[in-house]
């Protein structure tokens, strides 16, 4: 059968933005200028100059970057007196006041002390306003652009492995496949555990796309993977990261903040400098699948249609602007194929940041994003009409052909006909107002809307092997996310005492709606719903509005002593009718001891902040959970109601609680910096889909507010300047992490599963990993299962945690002369266990091929079983080699998940340049995912190789990674990468 | 003042209505309109439909109705089923959608009953939906070891059959009242089933009697299934046994229908053979060969013949819940009680008359349920009755013996069911505080 081709059309709705852009462009060649502050950055220490130093003047927006030899320009500074401030990673912020002349040039130099500590780094994450390192009192994860050596092909690659705490698994190596992240484990087990996210103060998706798979039918049949709106940002616009990981920092965001807040700020323009500065990057690069499978049986009967996918990204940026309006341009296109035929994803992004003083108390800020992704798979998963599922099964499979028979290609060759493609559109904008009245008081207003659309087709055409006449199904789906907010400060000056007070409220509405259009019965070619004799159609609409108001003091001494007292109150449109409004409050403490005068001062200790936080957050229900509904669902075209929701008129938001101490500090003559955190968090009120009796009617579950959880774990970061003499430096650091979660009580409810073998338990993991544990593994004798407390095999058993107890990542960076820099990162998790639902679903067929290949006396393990002559086997193998004992209850395939791999390893070389404009040329070599290592007793697949999500109804609107499981996937896949950047 | 008004106005902006109606789902509160009540009637046949798919599915393996093949997931049949056992762990499915048809039926009719119609006694409306409360309840007697109702304790499964009566009688007041005279006779026919159940043989021939008087031999009552709105709607048998699909969830291959339609051509239960070019041969126990090919069905990892059954041969074919011919057995089996084989040959050969095939004979009583199992197996293939007929007759120690293949498996091993109804399902264990484990069933 031919395989259909269709055009794309991408150019969409980036017109627009080009239209903006020229105007921009246009508009800053007409801009004046009055004078001009020029002037060198250097270390206080060595003298050295300090290049990339952001010199600015904070009131007018305005600024430059200093360059290699240290020096900087701003151009068109208005006439008067000005404050210029120069900020550095690593340094303390320093400040000077300055008086420009028109048509005169005023000579800043700066010395700036290093301060690895950065305590004068100001955040704006979790904090009403903003506030300096040394005031906050919980830990604030950052990553900065500057840090970040490799040059990373999506969002979730730049924040995977550098933030302890924050933990990214990859779930396929499928195109465009997204990963899961979880900060300091999962808070709830009904809702959503993803973070908020937060682009520039705008509140945008961070649950995953929903799949692409028909509204009717098996919920499986797609690829099986979800992508990832963070995914959309292109990497190389971002700025910096600020993270914010559990309940004791995101109180002020309210019911939905239980799991955490990640706020990503994108590249601003910079004025001052002598025109536009550009910065172009060009990436080549292959990809490839780590091996899997065994030694025989490469891929697992993956193997002829695997091949070496393509990666190619193409970005340009400019940044620019004056006294009165400043911008950052940016335009990038990515175009990557996959390593299984029919692969491929593409995205095309734009960004326009601007920054607008009309007023000398008045400063506008307006960032807008535009993206268009396509990606494109084959069917994967645990799809019995996928590629990936039959080839696994082998003479299992739905073609009973069995690996190496000649005919197994070419029968699996009939399932590529199955298309499935995704477009996505993202539109995301947003804009603050700051306006400062009068000194000291500073009100800022948000705005934001983010509009992510999918568009699904999910394509078996006529005469397709496992559906003949053929199904279609087209999904369209858009999420929006509308937000708005005003803070009030005021800041109090008293001498050694300070006052910070802020005020001011937060509106969310989130709406989301999907339309499925279902054919069946098509017609030969290239067919629309339209032309199927069967057609269905699937409508849901919903919309759900938080809102809350907000209050938080923060009070200084003599700028060591630090305490913060706020406040949330809360509403929630899904909220049952009794809940009413949750008061969500927190207090923090914060003590710089390094300044106080009994401070060692040695070169051993250096600066050092006591913190201590505590507060609370929710997470709140869905939509339609607290309203007793029944689901139309139409009988041979009458209408017919089932019972759906029982409703419960008191729920409410399941509340987390967390207390957080730790401390940051330098050590070492400030060589060596380090960051610890324990925290603890209780989730109370915990929202359980609570299954009903059955007898009664209602066959779905409800939530009710009755669970109890607990996280509890350390995070600690240490980096070093190991060596640095001459054109020689190397530097290296380490984060570990642990997470121990605990389900403290049911309330009362039964224990239930959450998918993928996961289990709610009371005393075990949030979720734990169930099934039967065979306690003579290696023993040659009968498999020996654990029992019950009723002498049965138990089919529950708990082996442990689901999500990684131990997340230890490490990085080294060797710097030799002529700047070349060689620089890797790795990553550890383990203490989790994972279910292999791959290995289970054709054990249960009797078609393993471990079992083929265990030989013993000449015979296979199956022959042997099948004989009753299995005294040569271990009770390991006997249990899977015996489909009786494989095909029972609870299963036996369950492993230790612990790995490592090597996330990058990158190699950066400069290229000396002789170009007039042309400041710097960069070439980078970098691997990604080059080596792994798995835990000895993890057989055949990847830990990272996961079932990937359910069907999107109505009353939810993503899949909640909940658990995670092996399926019929391919594990994240690596990459060789050569890339080139240029600015000027 | 002017920049106290610019926040005040601020805080209005972002301040909060949190009222938000979304459309889509049904208010519970719309449920006691007039309006509604042919949703709420449509919404308890649907789950009658809904029940009967899975009861006549899974039980027809059981039964050996058919031999099952193919997938082990939801469209298979697990290996644990495979080998005759029915767990509460695995039938939840089975039990949570009998249960359903049953209370959303008598849920539904109370509530006409209370607070919607003040007619209730001649409403077809009630009529119909007490019809369902009926089938619902002779569907979950018939099939299941024991009672649960509303959340209470478990109890004895003849429960189910006193609910069934209570309906049946009233609805066949209710629809002749109403003028329902199709209803009537349906509600006639499930009473004399389940008088059957009850022992009351002389009631059961009574209202067959009734059923043949009033709708002669070709009456049918029969839940239909169609094609869209979800997997629940269509016949799940076809759908998980066809070609259309990757499943090919069961195969008439080595039962006694295949045996049976080989030998007499009977239409009733029809399957399709069609040759294969290339491919292996396969010589079954009793000497046939057939040539297979890849894409037919598996089991353990073998592909076996792939005969799909023909009597649902489509997603729309319905399923029977009573019949004349059914009527005709029940005659057959009261005569057999009776001791009167003559009769009963009489009353079977009835049925076979209307199906165009040739009379049988026999002499003895032992012959006599022999033919009366068969052709009650024959007539009601998957119709969710085989494995209550199995339970119904070992509890009364009938004669007769059944086919060999309904008693071996593929691979020649005797087979034995191991329980001959399906367990209260865990998931009422797992959440009724007045039902456990220990709750189970003789056999």
């Amino acid at each position: 059968m031919l395989k259909i081709i269709r055009n794309e059309n991408r150019s969409g709705g980036s017109l627009l933005l080009w239209f903006t852009m020229t105007i921009v462009l246009v508009m800053t060649q007409t801009l004046y200028a009055q004078g001009v502050i020029t002037g060198r950055v250097t270390d206080s220490d060595t003298g050295d100059p300090l290049a990339g130093v952001n010199v600015f003047i904070g009131v007018l927006g305005i600024g430059a970057s200093s360059t290699a030899d240290g020096n900087y320009t701003i151009d068109r500074v208005p006439e008067g007196r000005h404050e210029v401030t120069a900020g550095y990673i690593g340094y303390e912020t320093s400040s000077q006041m300055v008086d420009v002349s028109s048509g005169a040039t005023v000579n800043v130099d700066f010395a700036l002390e290093s301060s690895p500590l950065m305590l004068d780094e100001v955040f704006v994450t979790g904090t009403a306003g903003q506030a300096r390192r040394r005031e906050v009192g919980n830990s604030v994860g950052t990553i900065n652009i500057s840090e970040v050596n490799e040059p990373v092909a999506n969002l979730e690659d730049m924040l995977s492995a550098r933030i302890p705490g924050l933990n990214i698994q990859g779930t396929s190596g499928a195109s465009g496949a997204g990963g899961v992240i979880r900060l300091r484990g999962n808070s709830s087990v009904a809702m959503s555990n993803a973070p908020l996210v937060y682009i520039d103060g705008v509140r945008v998706r961070s649950d995953s796309y929903p799949k692409n798979v028909p509204p009717t039918g098996y919920s499986g049949r797609g690829h099986n993977t979800l992508s990832s709106p963070l995914n959309d940002i292109n990497p190389n616009d971002v700025e910096r990261v600020e993270v914010i990981k559990g309940a004791a920092a995101t109180t002020l965001y309210g019911t939905e903040a239980a799991a955490g807040v990640i706020q990503i700020f994108t590249k601003k323009g910079t004025s001052g400098v002598s025109g536009a500065k550009w910065n172009v990057q060009v990436d080549q690069g292959t990809i490839f699948l780590p091996e899997f499978g065994t030694e025989e049986r490469p891929y697992f009967g993956l193997g002829p249609f695997v091949k070496d996918g393509s990666k190619a990204n193409y970005s340009v940026s400019t940044t620019g602007g004056g006294a009165d309006l400043r911008y950052f341009l940016s335009a990038n296109w990515s175009d990557n194929t996959g390593v299984l035929p029919d692969s491929r994803d593409d995205r095309l992004n734009f960004r326009g940041n601007f920054g607008f003083s009309p007023a000398k108390n008045l400063q506008i800020n307006y960032n807008t994003m535009v993206s268009k992704s396509h990606t494109q798979n084959p069917p994967q998963g645990n799809n019995a009409h996928g590629l990936t599922l039959n080839a696994y099964r082998g003479r299992a499979s739905y073609f009973g052909t069995e690996w190496g028979d000649p005919m197994f290609k070419e029968e699996l060759d009939q399932l590529m006909v199955y298309d499935i493609t995704s477009e996505f559109t993202r539109y995301t904008t947003g804009g603050e107002m700051i306006w400062s009245p009068i000194p000291n008081f500073t009100n800022t207003f948000k705005l934001g809307y983010d509009r992510s659309h999918a568009d699904h087709r999910n394509y078996r055409p006529y005469g397709f092997i496992r559906a003949t006449y053929g199904i279609l199904a087209d999904l369209d789906w858009t999420g929006e996310l509308i937000n708005s907010e005003y803070i009030g400060s005021y800041d109090l000056d008293m001498g050694d005492i300070t006052l910070d007070v802020s005020a001011g409220g937060q509106r969310t509405e989130s709406r989301d709606h999907h339309i499925t259009a279902h054919a069946e019965n098509l017609p030969p070619g290239d067919a629309t719903v339209t032309g199927g004799a069967s057609q269905q159609a699937r409508e849901y609409r919903t919309k759900i509005i938080n809102a809350g108001y907000f209050g938080q003091a923060l009070i200084g001494f003599k700028d060591r002593y630090f305490l913060t007292l706020g406040m949330r109150i809360d509403g929630f449109s899904a909220f049952g009718e009794e809940a009413g409004y949750q008061q969500l409050p927190k207090v923090s403490a914060s003590y710089i001891i390094s300044d106080e005068s009994f401070w060692p001062q040695t070169p051993l200790f250096g600066a050092m902040k006591l913190r201590v936080a505590w507060g609370q957050s929710g997470r709140a229900p869905g939509a339609f959970d607290a309203v007793r509904t029944w689901d139309p669902v139409g009988w041979g075209g009458a209408v017919a109601f089932f019972p759906e929701n029982v409703g419960n008129s008191s729920l409410g938001p399941e509340i987390t609680t967390e207390i957080e101490f730790g401390f940051d500090a330098t050590f070492l003559n400030d060589k060596v910096t380090m960051e610890f955190t324990s925290y603890d968090q209780t989730t109370t009120d915990a929202l359980f889909s609570v299954t009903q009796t059955p007898s009664l009617g209602f066959l779905g579950s409800q939530l009710e507010n009755v669970g109890e959880l607990k996280n509890s774990g350390m995070e600690m970061a240490v980096q070093a300047d190991i060596v640095r003499t001459g054109s020689f430096g190397l530097s290296g650091g380490f984060t570990l992490a642990t997470n121990n979660s605990e389900v403290l009580s049911l309330g009362g409810s039964p224990e239930f599963g959450v998918g993928g073998g996961g289990w709610i338990k009371e005393g075990g993991s949030v979720p734990g990993i169930i099934g039967r544990k065979i306690l003579n593994p290696n023993d040659l004798a009968d498999p020996d299962f654990a029992k019950d407390e009723n002498g049965s095999t138990d089919v529950r058993y708990m082996f442990g945690p689901n999500l990684p107890v131990n997340v230890y990542a490490g990085f080294l960076e060797v710097t030799l002369p002529m700047g070349i820099r060689v620089s890797a990162r790795g990553e550890y998790m383990g203490g989790h266990y994972i279910s292999d639902g791959a290995s289970s679903n054709v054990a249960r067929r009797g078609a393993y091929t471990v079992c083929d290949e265990i030989v013993k006396g000449g015979s296979t393990a199956y022959e042997l079983v099948n004989a009753g002559t299995t005294d040569q086997l271990t009770a390991r193998e006997r249990a899977m080699c015996t489909r009786s004992t494989v095909g029972g209850s609870g299963n036996i395939f369950i492993y230790p998940a612990d790995f490592f791999k090597m996330r990058d390893l990158t190699v950066t070389v400069p290229i000396p340049v002789q170009f007039n404009n042309i400041n710097s040329m960069t070439l980078k070599f970098s691997a990604r995912n080059a080596y792994r290592w798995l835990n000895e007793d993890f057989p055949l697949f990847d830990p990272e190789m996961v079932a990937g999500g359910g069907r999107v109804t109505g009353g939810s609107t993503a899949y909640y990674h909940q658990s995670r499981s092996i399926s019929e996937h391919i594990p994240p896949t690596g990459s060789y990468t050569l890339s080139l950047r240029v600015t000027f | 003042m002017k920049k106290l008004t610019l926040i005040v106005l601020a805080l209005t902006f972002v301040a909060c209505d949190l009222e938000v109606t979304n459309p889509g789902p049904v208010q519970d509160s719309f449920l006691v309109t007039e309006e509604a009540q042919v949703g709420v009637v449509n919404g308890a046949g649907r789950a009658l439909s809904s029940a009967m798919n899975w009861i006549s599915y899974t039980g027809g393996a059981i039964s050996r109705e058919v031999t099952p093949s193919g997938s082990i997931g939801s469209f298979g049949i697990s290996l644990r089923t495979q080998e005759g056992y029915l767990d509460a762990n695995e039938t939840s499915t089975h039990w949570n959608t009998s249960q359903r048809a049953r209370w959303m039926a008598e849920s539904g009719a109370a509530r006409m009953k209370e607070e919607v119609y003040d007619d209730y006694s001649s409403n077809a409306n009630y009529a119909q939906i007490l019809l369902y409360a009926g089938y619902a309840n002779r569907l979950l007697g018939e099939n299941f070891c024991c009672a649960v109702i509303d959340g209470e304790s478990a109890q004895d499964g003849s429960t189910y059959f006193d609910r069934a009566l209570d309906n049946f009688n009233e609805a066949i007041t209710v629809a002749k009242a109403a003028g329902e005279t199709d209803l009537a006779t349906a509600a006639q026919a499930g009473r004399a089933s389940v008088k059957v159940w009850k022992g009351d043989w002389s009631a059961a021939v009574s209202d067959a009697d009734a059923v043949l008087s009033a709708g002669g031999d070709n009456f049918k009552y029969e839940m239909p299934y169609y094609d869209g709105y979800g997997i629940d709607v269509y016949n799940r048998i076809y759908y998980a046994s066809s070609g259309d699909g990757p499943y090919r969830a069961n195969t008439v291959w080595h039962t006694a229908y295949e045996e049976y339609s080989q030998e007499m051509g009977d239409s009733r239960v029809g399957f399709i053979f069609t040759e294969k070019d290339g491919g292996p041969d396969w010589t079954d126990l009793d000497g046939t060969t057939y040539q297979i090919e890849s894409g037919d069905a598996t089991v353990n990892g073998k592909i076996i013949p792939w005969l799909p059954q023909q009597k649902h041969d489509k997603r729309t074919s319905p399923i029977r819940l009573s019949s004349s011919q059914e009527m005709y057995l029940i005659k057959a089996e009261n005569a057999l009680n009776n001791g009167s084989v003559d009769d009963a040959l009489t009353n079977i050969n009835a049925v076979r008359t209307l199906a165009g095939q040739d009379a049988v004979t026999a002499t003895t009583a032992a012959e006599g349920w022999t033919m009366l199992k068969r052709e009650r197996g024959i007539e009601l293939w998957l119709e969710a009755r085989r494995l209550g007929d199995m339970r119904r007759w070992k509890d009364a120690s009938a004669a007769g013996s059944y086919h060999e293949y309904e008693t071996t498996n593929w691979e020649g091993s005797a087979y034995t069911p191991a329980y001959l109804s399906f367990p209260i399902g865990q998931s009422e264990i797992d959440t009724n505080p007045n039902v456990t484990a220990s709750d189970g069933r003789p056999y």
